[in-house]
């Protein structure tokens, strides 16, 4: 018989064993009392009422309207085994989608969709998930009647937007679901199917409309099922509801900027200068905003997307453009600004620039010696080429002189992003020396060799904000601030960067000098003919060469019609770039829509040249754009 | 603590009532589990027949009844009677293939109209009294080969019996081989066995980690190595580490490339796997351990107080009533709560050691150190599994699961125990209770 020692040794240690692993599991580890409570506690997200949306005038644009999703809750789901002996969720998706009024295979899809989540378990099998969203207010009796033959599925109220305009879909953007696949951090205030803002005002002010989600903790046992408040709700926080903001736009010259581009292709940009607010970013053709609100927001999408007039493309933000005669600004400034040149600097016209063999032709001021005021108010090419090659050859070596122009170019906001706080943007394009060496090789180029830089020809490009932007910045005399779309945010101050001045470096004096050619452009110049007696206008118009590939060869097309301008003279209130595709001249189309909108503008929403605006609201260039459009791949 | 007294008319009797003492708070303990374990607002009340406490009391209330019986039994009785006991477990065993009752897969179980029966906790019982029994008999000696086979054979009938139906039931007779070693039964087999056990855990590692197996080969004969270079250079013998080193890297062998993959199913794979911390599965074979930890671990110092435990209320911890009721405890009495368990049921397994040593017959001795290996089994298992140290094993925790067979057979086999304690002044000392052997 062996010693009983050995048995009370065992049962010493093993009882040390435990004793020292229930004192780590019960008193040193906290980690256990966390997932004990996540285990145990259900949070409950309350979504608080979205921002609304205001314009500069308090005009209410876009607020909130009930609405319904349609929600499967998976357990509660009927299951049948097939002839398999598979257990299967059953349900009669020809019978839902006829109560629903959706596609059946849409319909199908999601649900499909539903079932990847669950087994996926990124969503809760007790837990109601929607499969169509946002089902107007006016559908939820219908279906609410009949929705009893169909267990496990629910309408859960939610709310969906409701715009007040059918206008400025593009500025304000959309909301959309968080996608089953996206990938949410652990943390992410945000969970699938959730309803965030995708693109434009929505997206960007995202965080302030949203507002905060509330929160209401259920203790809920090991199947999910609620068994009571957590704690006695003491965790609970209510929701906090989104901030309203309102929006620099003027929404009645939005929508007069749109009615003025039906039928056309291009964009209005216009900023009020002294504030860098944007009144009115339009793009043509658009769409109205509520297309994407509401359960037939896929499809509606869809079909924009797929629209070949891209409605969806925000033509004022991202199309890229070469400036055309509206550059001649800049040349002017640079020429000025680097010394070349001073503002009664002479050239006499003979209708074209010759460099070698090839004479850029120039319409405007032919027979006549023109300074830089009247080189303006005529457009001309000669004068400006003139400018231009001084510029760059004053210190004979090019590069030096190209260096100097790329800078004034860049002070004025080209060849970068404007930093808006707009979703969309594009830099565009301003030469550099290293470009020029890179394509001709160092030193083998000179003015002559990139003379259409002069004319706003050749490689540069630039979007339409870009020049509203030039605009703004020619208004103010130097500087410009940031253009936004954002004016105020309920109990927060907006971007410091949006209202600080962003300065050119390039003297006002030489601004006055671009004005008072501008000026001259509305008084005897291309845009004479939309003058107004009491409102001093400057702009200056734009006849844009363009090519595109169309079934493989390269077409020159129509010339973009562009106008560039700010009014009144003094103390300018609007600055506006405007762009008609294939417009032609810019005269024809631009400078006149621009006058009309600056004209609205100013006298607070009336304009007093009913013949002229009648003929802009209905001018159409879809002929011409059906002409150039590529033909159907066969 | 005792009292002496004429109980069943025969002699001198001296009961140990602290063991009673102890089983009683355990079962009362218990009860009060159980009652939070299943606690429903919709039927609160105790002694509802209904709720699974109400039963545990009824079974305890049986349980009573066992106990009179049991200690009014001619104390002879056991002895006499554990062969016929014995048999009777076994055919009973044998018969559950045929006759059993199938639940969850598993036909452990007589249904005889309202009662039902668990031969294996007869069998437990039947086979601490015939070990016990011929342990007891005149010249039977561990120290001899064929005796100690017989002994074997004794332990793993109705091991292998009842482990066909029920792994963890089955597994609680190995509990028995303590008796074989304390018995004299040599420390040889016990090394190998051990040794076994270690190596087939570093082979886990090794197959997890993808290592060659050559590396349990090379160790081991590394460390038989050194051991030998050390007998040698004491001028000792060393076929004997030889023997040992082969028969280890034998039965690694045998482990490593039939065991691991041909005997144990995938879900035991995996539990083992998950025990030993290898592969986390939160939330399919290690969800038991991972929500009983998670039970245990948030109930901190003071626990959160009787029917307030959130996960127990949740149902989060599977099997909470039964196997693993420590969880429930832990959750809700907190470190103060587990703690004092944990010594408690340390005491009263030390006091039935105690009481095994001032036996003077052998079968009693032999019997007492059955009756503690089967408890001391259970509570390392069943708490290590609640606490995960071990994989789980569903055995139940003595006295504090929830079932009428286990509280019955832990009762049985507790209560021969102090009956056979009680009346140890009637028999003639067989042994020398001051020499040592």
């Amino acid at each position: 018989m062996r010693n009983k020692y050995f048995l009370i040794t065992l049962v010493v240690i093993i009882a040390g064993v435990f004793l020292s692993r229930l004192f780590y599991l019960q008193v040193t580890e906290d980690e256990y009392k966390f997932l004990a409570a996540s285990n145990t506690r259900r949070d409950y997200v309350i979504y608080p009422p979205r921002g609304y949306i205001y314009d500069r005038n308090d005009s209410l644009i876009v607020s909130n309207q009930p609405a319904y999703n349609l929600c499967a809750t998976y357990s509660m789901l009927p299951i049948e085994k097939d002839s398999a002996g598979v257990r299967r969720v059953v349900v009669d998706t020809t019978a839902l989608s006829a109560l629903l009024e959706v596609d059946r295979e849409a319909l199908a899809t999601s649900l499909k969709k539903f079932r990847q989540v669950i087994l996926a378990r990124r969503h809760s099998r007790h837990q109601p998930y929607a499969i169509i969203s946002q089902i107007s207010a006016d559908d939820y009796p219908r279906i609410k009647e009949r929705l009893y033959r169909f267990p496990g599925f629910s309408l859960e109220k939610t709310t969906m937007r409701r715009y007040h305009y059918a206008s400025a879909a593009n500025v304000l953007g959309f909301l959309s679901e968080v996608s089953p696949n996206a990938r949410l951090d652990e943390d992410s205030e945000y969970k699938i199917g959730d309803i965030l803002g995708a693109t434009g005002v929505e997206k960007m002010y995202e965080k302030q409309l949203r507002g905060k989600l509330g929160h209401s903790y259920k203790q809920v046992d090991v199947r999910g099922s609620v068994t009571g408040d957590y704690m006695g709700g003491k965790y609970d926080t209510p929701s906090v509801a989104g901030k309203d903001i309102s929006i620099g736009l003027d929404i009645n010259l939005q929508m007069y900027g749109e009615r003025l581009m039906t039928g056309k292709r291009g964009s209005i940009i216009a900023i009020e200068p002294s504030t860098g607010q944007i009144l009115a970013l339009v793009t043509a053709p658009t769409y109205d905003p509520s297309l994407l609100s509401g359960r037939e927001r896929s499809k509606n999408y869809a079909r924009l997307v797929n629209d070949p007039a891209q409605p969806m493309f925000d033509r004022g933000l991202i199309a890229e453009y070469s400036p055309g005669s509206p550059w001649k600004i800049v040349t002017g400034l640079a020429g000025l600004q680097t010394g070349a040149v001073s503002p009664s600097f002479s050239v006499y016209c003979g209708g074209g620039y010759r460099v070698g063999n090839h004479v850029m032709a120039c319409k405007g001021g032919v027979g006549q010696t023109l300074d830089m005021r009247h080189g303006y108010q005529y457009s001309c090419n000669v004068y400006f080429a003139t400018v231009y090659s001084r510029t760059i050859e004053q210190n004979r070596k090019p590069a030096d002189g190209l260096r100097k122009w790329t800078s004034v170019a860049n002070s004025l906001g080209f060849g970068k992003y404007l930093g808006t706080d707009l979703s969309t943007g594009r830099k565009g394009f301003i030469p550099t020396v290293e470009f020029y060496d890179r394509a001709y090789g160092k030193g083998r180029w000179k003015a002559s060799t990139t003379i259409s830089n002069a004319i706003g020809q050749g490689e540069i490009t630039v979007t339409p904000m870009h020049l509203a932007n030039l605009a703004a910045t020619v208004a103010n005399k130097g500087y410009y601030y940031r253009p936004h779309i954002i004016r105020s945010i309920e109990g927060e101050d907006i971007d410091t960067s949006f209202t600080r001045r962003v300065e050119s470096g390039i003297e006002a004096r030489h601004f006055d000098v671009v004005a008072d050619g501008m000026a001259n452009v509305f008084k005897a110049g291309t845009a004479s003919a939309y003058a107004l007696p009491d409102i001093q206008m400057c702009g200056k118009t734009g006849t844009v060469e363009n090519f595109r590939k169309i079934n493989g060869q390269r077409v020159k097309l129509p010339d973009h019609s562009m106008f560039v301008a700010f009014a009144p003279r003094e103390n300018p209130v609007i600055a506006i770039a405007v762009v008609v595709e294939n417009g032609v001249w810019g005269s024809r189309w631009a400078a006149p829509i621009a006058s009309l909108m600056m004209e609205s503008y100013i006298r607070g929403g009336y304009v007093t040249r009913p013949e002229l605006e009648k003929r802009m609201l209905e001018g159409s260039l879809e002929s011409t754009y059906r002409m150039y459009q590529e033909s159907p791949k066969k | 603590m005792r009292i002496t007294g004429n109980i069943g008319g025969r002699g001198h009797i001296e009961v140990c009532w602290t063991l009673v003492l102890l089983y009683a708070v355990f079962v009362l303990f218990g009860i009060v589990n159980i009652y939070s374990a299943t606690y429903s607002v919709d039927s609160p009340q105790w002694f509802d027949l209904g709720n699974y406490a109400g039963k545990q009391i009824l079974y305890a209330g049986v349980g009573v009844i066992i106990i009179t019986v049991v200690m009014l039994l001619d104390v002879n009785s056991y002895e006499k009677w554990a062969w016929i006991l014995y048999v009777l477990a076994m055919i009973l065993l044998m018969g559950l293939p045929i006759f059993g009752h199938e639940v969850k897969g598993n036909k452990a179980w007589y249904k005889l109209g309202f009662f039902s029966l668990q031969p294996s906790e007869i069998a437990k019982v039947a086979t601490a009294l015939a070990l016990s029994a011929y342990l007891a008999r005149y010249k039977v000696s561990m120290k001899k080969l064929s005796h100690l086979i017989i002994a074997v054979c004794i332990i793993a009938l109705p091991m292998i019996l009842t482990g066909i139906q029920d792994t963890g039931s089955g597994m609680v007779f190995l509990s028995f081989f303590i008796v074989l070693y304390m018995a004299g039964a040599s420390g040889v087999y016990y090394a190998v066995g051990i040794s076994v056990a270690l190596t087939f855990i570093t082979d886990v590692f090794i197959q997890h980690y993808q290592l060659s197996h050559w590396w349990v080969f090379a160790l081991v004969g590394a460390l038989g190595l050194v051991v030998c270079v050390y007998r040698l250079f004491k001028k000792k013998k060393i076929w004997g580490i030889l023997c040992y080193v082969a028969i280890v890297l034998i039965m690694y062998s045998i482990i490593h490339f039939y065991v691991w993959n041909g005997v144990f199913k995938e879900y035991q794979r995996q539990r083992i796997l998950t025990s030993l911390k290898l592969v986390e599965d939160n939330k399919g074979v290690g969800f038991n351990t991972y929500q009983s930890e998670i039970a245990i671990g948030s109930g901190g110092l003071w626990g959160k107080g009787f029917l307030d435990g959130s996960q127990t209320k949740g149902n989060f911890v599977p099997e909470q009533h039964t196997d693993f009721i420590f969880s429930t405890l832990g959750e809700e009495w907190g470190y103060v709560g587990t703690s004092l368990t944990v010594i408690l049921f340390s005491v009263f397994l030390c006091m039935i050691v105690w009481l095994a040593f001032r036996q003077r017959t052998y079968f009693a001795r032999y019997y007492a150190l059955c009756v503690f290996s089967v408890f001391l089994f259970h509570f390392m298992i069943n708490i290590a599994m609640t606490i995960g140290l071990m994989p789980v094993i569903g055995i139940p925790m003595p006295f504090f699961s929830y079932g009428g067979s286990s509280l019955w057979s832990f009762t049985v086999l507790l209560f021969i125990l102090i009956t056979l304690d009680a009346h140890r002044k009637d028999f003639l000392p067989e042994i020398n209770i001051g020499a040592r052997r």
